[in-house]
């Protein structure tokens, strides 16, 4: 039977106890354990007819020279050759499965083997998984899977990616995920499922359909390995194998008439979106105008939710262009709307003054309120995002993944479509009630958007996107630098949870006790490509790295196109 | 009372067995007793090298280094035993682990180098009185059962001792054909026709008898000898003294030690290894601080000890099985 568990690499340790948590091995003279190799013991225990097979992952590792009683010693064995000793190697190893679930020590000289084939697969509880999916290789190159139940709902949902800025690893690693499970991961589903992505910094995210130059054939055999045909994501409309992307930009400020949209580095390709004053007020945009935690400290929350009614009541549409019209003031834009909301609040005579709209509360809160108003209503701000003109939604019906690129906007500006978005979202699934098809979104700077502390109507948003939709069918691939600012229950929502290169001080918090000592330990010196994964299935985190993606992640790595080069042919 | 020392067949009546009450203390680990021969002036040659007064010779380095193998035993009793006969006579005995082993240092290879050769080891039940005791194997531990006409414990550990030479004298045959020179610790025993130098590292007798030649002597420095002198005894040995480090704070003797070699080689054979062992030998010494029996504890030889001690077994573990053992003896039926 030990024929099939693999090359032998040496014994369970007889110096140190082993326990049922974790033991040494003392490695064979030519072997070698590094961090993170899976290994695998076969115990012979009174009383168990079968042989206990006890799976283990090597946490740390030491070499000493063994006969040098003090440190000097060293200089007498190795230079002097004074004393003879033996160079012996042992690696420490943490239980991570027990098969039957007899929880004994391994015995101390049992051979220990790496695993290999069935015996890797049970090592890492790839057989209780009923829909694995390949999300990453090991040291040696072997796949590392999840079981994808514990991310579309059915068992769990959502993931949290937690890594310093920098090394572009969470939003690399978010979209290689997102991609292996649009183009398949997710089974018959994954072509229906639409993922909507905020690009918050750069462009980054506005080349997915264009090949990179950074792509080797060593990635191409990579992503083959992990079972996924690597091509950049197809832009929508245009055709094209695997999974197609649409992209969006706010539109730019410029004439009343040309919708372009805000970008710099593509001209083409790019939606423009904006919402005209009808459809701002119609569905209660007014809420994410005042979205930073600050303002639902103060009564600013409570004007602006009379107001928002009120206006729904009270504007008539004024044309079909999605221009209003409140008690004579014609509303075209945010700033219109602010004025004609201001001659509601605060009248020029007092006597004019509307409680159904104000509410009775202070006069310096109404003044707070149209200060927050008519500054967000800057077009520095929100106001090139409220005009009028034709309908220029989002389509999230378009693509798979739909990319909507808010880093030209002020933080306000962001917040309110990352607000507005989430919300459409959110109650398109709630309207179906069905789970499928699966809604993604992936929004990174999490502890912006749900911080721990404080309250904001984004933060309610998405913790009832962690806590309800699951069974809604709407997942969040959340992104942080620390997990520690981000609000608990959005966090213990995500039932996987995925860290890349971490800040020492950072790791050192509750948020990653999941990780292993030894992980913790190496966190800071992980590199780009290589993160540390925990799943409800495996109790114990895995070590992964992931292949180069085939896509763009910046300007400058967009490789030659030869078709799109007109003087292609002609030397 | 300790359980094990009650006399395990005193219900029989017949013969009984016990371990020595007064001997419970820690296992002993013994050092070599002092050789009990001595050394007549007329047993002594010192004109075999040099005629008339000597002076101290300091060798040069040889331009290659020899291998040099180390041979060393140790020794350590586990517990005294008793027995009493049908005869009411009390006898002494023993049980004992005695190991050898050799450890080669290469001062020539570059870096230095040294390792371990094979090891031997033997448990020993030993009783005087000329009778044998077979104790009982317990947890895998077996004790070879030999008998001594000494009717003593002294009488018993020198008897001890010689298992230990008889060991030790194994390993010098089994690494008779490795290059290099060979060490033995200790005077030289019978060893046919090979070639062992004998080191002794303590000098409780005095084989010069000259003033001048004993001061000499005394206070070799480091790297350097006294001319070859011949001792004739059981075996006739050339010997010398080499200093093996000079303080200059410490008395004479601190830093000599003393080697012999058979005669049955020729005297310039003799002269060359007395003057290899002068200029290597003071480079293995370890420092005061790092080892008791410095400088005369050469390092591999301390290595060694270290090793064969840990070859002896678990002291706990080798006396419980001999409690085990004594107690379910049943011998003298």
């Amino acid at each position: 039977m030990s024929g099939g568990l693999g090359q032998r690499v040496g014994l369970v340790s007889g110096f140190d106890p082993s326990s049922s948590g974790e033991f040494v091995v003392a490695l064979d003279q030519p072997a070698h354990l590094a961090v993170d190799d899976l290994v695998c013991v076969e115990s012979a225990v009174p009383g168990i007819p079968d042989p206990v097979l006890t799976f283990g992952i090597v946490t740390e590792n030491h070499a000493a020279l063994e006969g040098a009683q003090y440190q000097s010693d060293t200089h007498r064995i190795s230079d002097q050759g004074l004393r003879p000793a033996q160079l012996v190697r042992s690696a420490q190893v943490a239980v991570t499965r027990i098969l039957p679930e007899v929880w004994v020590a391994p015995s101390p000289g049992a051979a220990v083997f790496r695993v290999a084939g069935e015996r890797r697969r049970q090592a890492i509880y790839h057989d209780t998984m009923s829909r694995p999916l390949a999300v990453g290789v090991d040291s040696r190159g072997e796949p590392v899977y999840i079981d994808v139940r514990y991310f579309d709902g059915d068992s769990g949902g959502h993931m949290s990616i937690s890594g310093i800025s920098g090394v572009a690893t969470k939003t690399t690693y978010a979209l290689f995920f997102l991609r292996l499970l649009v183009s398949g991961g997710l089974g018959p589903e994954a072509a229906n499922t639409r993922v909507l992505v905020f690009n918050v910094k750069g462009e980054d995210l506005l080349w997915l359909d264009k090949r990179s130059n950074q792509f080797s054939p060593e990635d191409e055999l990579a992503w083959r390995r992990l079972g996924s045909e690597a091509s950049p994501f197809a832009l929508a409309g245009r055709g094209g194998p695997g999974p197609s992307v649409s992209f969006w930009a706010p539109a730019a400020r410029a004439a009343a008439d040309t919708v372009v949209p805000d970008v710099a580095g593509r001209q083409d390709g790019v939606g423009a979106f904006y919402w005209t004053p009808q459809e701002f007020v119609d569905q209660g945009l007014l809420r994410f105008v005042f979205a930073d935690p600050a303002d639902e400290r103060s009564q600013l929350g409570f004007v602006e939710e009379r107001v928002r009614t009120r206006l729904q009541r009270e504007c008539r549409p004024a044309g079909r262009r999605g221009a209003l019209e409140l008690d004579g003031h014609r509303i075209e834009d945010l700033g219109t709307l602010a004025r004609a909301i201001g001659q509601k609040l605060e009248p020029e005579d007092d006597q004019d003054t509307d409680y159904a709209w104000t509410g009775r509360v202070a006069a310096g809160t109404i003044s707070a309120f149209m200060r927050r108003l008519l500054a967000a209503a800057s077009p520095m701000r929100l106001g090139r995002l409220v005009r009028c003109g034709p309908p220029r939604g989002i389509d999230r019906s378009l693509a798979n993944l739909t990319v909507v690129s808010i880093a030209s906007l002020h933080e306000h500006a962001q917040r309110f479509v990352v607000g507005a978005l989430l919300k459409e979202t959110f109650e398109e699934k709630e309207r179906t009630g069905t789970r499928l098809p699966l809604s993604v979104v992936m929004l990174d700077e999490l502890n912006k958007y749900a911080p721990r502390s404080g309250d904001s109507p984004i933060k309610e948003m998405l913790v009832d996107i962690a806590q309800r939709g699951r069974s809604l069918g709407v997942l969040l691939v959340g992104a942080q630098q620390s997990a520690s600012r981000v609000d608990a229950s959005v966090l213990d929502n995500a039932a996987i949870k995925v860290v890349g290169r971490m800040d020492a001080a950072e790791v050192m918090h509750d948020q990653y006790g999941w990780m292993l000592a030894s992980m913790r330990q190496r966190a800071r010196l992980l590199r780009p490509g290589q993160m540390v994964l925990q799943q409800p299935t495996v109790p114990v985190p895995l070590t992964l790295r992931f292949p180069r993606v085939p896509w763009a992640t910046r300007a400058d790595e967009v490789a030659e196109d030869p078709a799109a080069d007109p003087f292609a042919g002609l030397v | 009372m300790n359980p094990s020392a009650a006399p395990a067949a005193r219900r029989t009546g017949r013969s009984s067995l016990w371990v020595d009450p007064w001997d419970h203390s820690s296992p002993q680990l013994e050092t070599d007793p002092p050789d009990p021969d001595q050394a007549d002036p007329e047993d002594i040659d010192v004109s075999v090298e040099t005629d008339g007064p000597w002076s101290a010779l300091a060798p040069p380095a040889p331009a290659t280094a020899p291998a040099i193998t180390f041979i060393d035993g140790v020794r350590r009793t586990h517990a005294r035993l008793n027995r009493q006969g049908q005869d009411a006579v009390v006898v002494p005995g023993l049980c004992a682990s005695i190991a050898a082993g050799s450890c080669t240092w290469e001062p020539g290879a570059g870096p230095a180098r040294s390792h371990y050769g094979r090891f031997r080891t033997r448990r020993i039940c030993l009783f005087g009185g000329g009778e044998p005791i077979k104790l009982p194997e317990v947890d895998g531990v077996e004790f070879d059962s030999e008998s001594s006409l000494a009717g003593d414990h002294p009488g018993l550990s020198a008897e001890l001792n010689q298992h230990m030479r008889m060991l030790e004298n194994r390993i010098a045959r089994s690494v008779s054909r490795e290059a290099g020179l060979r060490v033995a610790d200790g005077r030289l025993g019978r060893l046919g026709d090979i070639e062992v130098i004998g080191y002794v590292k303590s000098h409780h007798r005095t084989y010069l008898h000259d003033p001048e030649r004993l001061r000499l002597a005394g206070e070799l420095a480091a790297g350097e000898r006294t001319p070859l002198f011949t001792i004739r005894g059981a075996v006739e040995v050339y010997s010398w003294y080499l200093g093996l480090a000079a303080d200059p704070d410490a008395g004479p003797w601190t830093g000599v030690a003393r080697c012999e070699v058979s005669t049955e080689i020729d005297i310039q054979h003799a002269v060359r290894l007395a003057d290899l062992t002068t200029a290597l030998l003071p480079r293995a010494v370890l420092p005061a601080w790092r080892e008791a029996r410095s400088p005369q504890n050469l390092g591999p030889i301390a290595a060694l000890e270290w090793q064969l001690r840990r070859e002896l077994g678990d002291a706990g573990l080798l006396r419980r099985a001999i409690e085990l053992a004594v107690r379910s003896w049943e011998g003298g039926q």
